[in-house]
């Protein structure tokens, strides 16, 4: 077979010691573009909008509101947006980039052979084990600052009934497992759209690949929504004070 | 059976059937909401991100099978 | 473990990558979110002080009709007094002018007929004197000799006085 489908980005370069991959050359040029975009945007920024203004006050507007509507208007909500918010619209750039007709097929050739230049960024694991990560410790930090030190420590080592203790011990997984599938979601999602493309392609290049190619299309929409809602929803399950503890 | 031929069916079983129960999972899911903005239309908004949030989730288990043969095929 | 690497996670890449994604979330928030939200509130405030401006001005509006209304009916008001003051003033104004004139007219009048008296006054001593000479002349001619004036004069007159 002359597909090779590998799980890791390919590398491009090397600066020193750092290692460039494809997906971070992306993510470098996705991340560039955003910051300078921003800056572009706030020093144009008028009371009197132009398309593009609103449609970008429409975004950040919208999903403003549906922020709101999943954790609450107020505080919590103004705090929570910025990460949710950046990681969605990141999430859905990155994924809608993949579908720019013909970048698949710009290869360079490198020490590790030939490799091509454009890889989704979300379709690397390392890029969305970070996101996640840094979710997860948030959560826990948020969990921490709501509930205190004690409660949360609680929560998991539990002594006074064996019940209690294997609750306990199922909400530790249940933490850890969070990473897996928040993570191993968005990334198998995307990287399986990729990957059934490219067979796709490899297969019979007319034609035949365009209903999968909308079927990624969705795909890269609503796992983009589906991280972020569900960041959102950790943010705000671990928030709320819990109810043994307002109980108690 | 050699070990590595061993490894490949075992991820591939592993994967084929950890998507079965999410798929009907996701199905019912589906056409409970579906048909719950059958019922109420103008719920559609509420309920949709909602089914797609619960869809989500009930992917996980999709997810663990998907983690369990990576981890079968290079662990 | 081969997962890893064959996951292709990499320490440094993982530390940029977060590094990166933490500067970006602070730029969009600094630079993108919180300025659209300054700006919408700002437009949600101006829209809403435009409403309020155009209900208050719908409100002067009436105000201004109302009293426009108000001034015309009193300026009608006002020269219906004038109209009627006028009209009065005029009236007695007439009344006088047509008295003095025929106050005038009265005076005139009895001025003439003051002078046509005196005429007739005159004319007729004129013509008592006349008729005296003719008396006393035809009475000279028929009695030329018993001519004693003086005292013809006086019969005359006692004739004239008899005459009358």
């Amino acid at each position: 077979m002359g597909l090779n489908i590998s799980l890791a980005p390919e590398v491009l370069f090397h600066i020193g010691s750092f290692t460039v991959t494809n997906t971070y050359f992306w993510f470098f040029c996705l991340w560039l573009f955003l910051v300078v975009g921003a800056i572009i945007f706030k020093s144009r920024i008028k009371l009197m909008p132009g398309k593009f203004q609103n449609l970008v006050e429409m975004a950040i507007s919208g999903a403003y509101d549906f922020t709101e509507s999943i954790i609450g208007p107020g505080k919590k909500a103004e705090r929570a947006f910025p990460l949710v918010a950046t990681m969605f619209f990141f999430i859905l750039i990155s994924n809608l980039l993949a579908y720019i007709p013909g970048q698949a097929a710009i290869t360079i050739n490198t020490s590790g052979g030939i490799v091509p230049l454009f890889r989704s960024i979300v379709a690397d694991y390392g890029f969305v084990f970070m996101m996640t990560i840094s979710v997860v410790i948030l959560i826990q930090i948020i969990a921490i600052a709501t509930s205190g030190p004690f409660a949360y420590i609680g929560k998991f080592i539990n002594l006074r009934s064996p019940l209690k203790a294997f609750l306990g011990i199922m909400d530790l997984i249940g933490e850890i497992a969070k990473i897996v599938s928040l993570s191993f979601r968005l990334f198998g999602n995307i990287f399986a759209g990729e990957v059934l493309a490219a067979v796709m392609l490899f297969l019979a290049p007319f034609f035949v690949p365009l209903p999968f190619m909308f079927l990624g299309l969705l795909t890269a929409v609503v796992q983009a929504f589906v991280f972020s809602v569900l960041t959102l929803v950790f943010i705000s399950m671990a928030s709320e004070v819990s109810p043994e503890k307002a109980t108690a | 059976m050699e070990i590595e031929a061993a490894k490949y069916l075992a991820a591939g079983i592993a994967i084929g059937l950890g998507a079965i129960g999410p798929g009907i999972g996701e199905g019912i899911a589906a056409s409970k909401a579906l048909e719950a903005i059958g019922r109420n239309p103008e719920a559609s908004g509420k309920i949709t991100p909602l089914m797609f949030v619960s869809m989500a989730i009930t992917e996980s288990t999709a997810i663990y099978a998907l983690v369990i043969s990576l981890i079968i095929l290079f662990g | 473990m081969r997962l890893i690497e064959a996951l292709g996670l990499d320490l440094k890449i993982f530390i940029a990558q977060l590094v990166n994604f933490s500067i970006l979330i602070f730029v969009l928030w600094r630079f993108a979110y919180k300025p659209v939200f300054k700006i919408l509130e700002e437009r949600r405030q101006k829209i809403a002080k435009g409403l309020e401006d155009s209900d208050e001005s719908a409100k002067k509006l009436a105000q201004a009709e109302e009293e426009k209304k108000e001034i015309v009916s009193l300026a009608r008001k006002e020269a219906n007094e004038i109209i009627e003051e006028a009209k009065g003033r005029a009236e007695t104004r007439y009344q006088e002018i047509v008295d003095k004139a025929k106050g005038d007219l009265k005076i005139v009048i009895d001025d003439e007929k003051e002078k046509i008296r005196a005429e007739r006054n005159y004319a007729i001593k004129e013509v008592k004197k006349e008729a005296e000479q003719m008396i006393a002349d035809a009475l000279l001619k028929i009695f030329p000799e018993k001519a004693n004036e003086a005292s013809d004069a006086k019969m005359i007159e006692k004739a004239l006085e008899d005459l009358k």
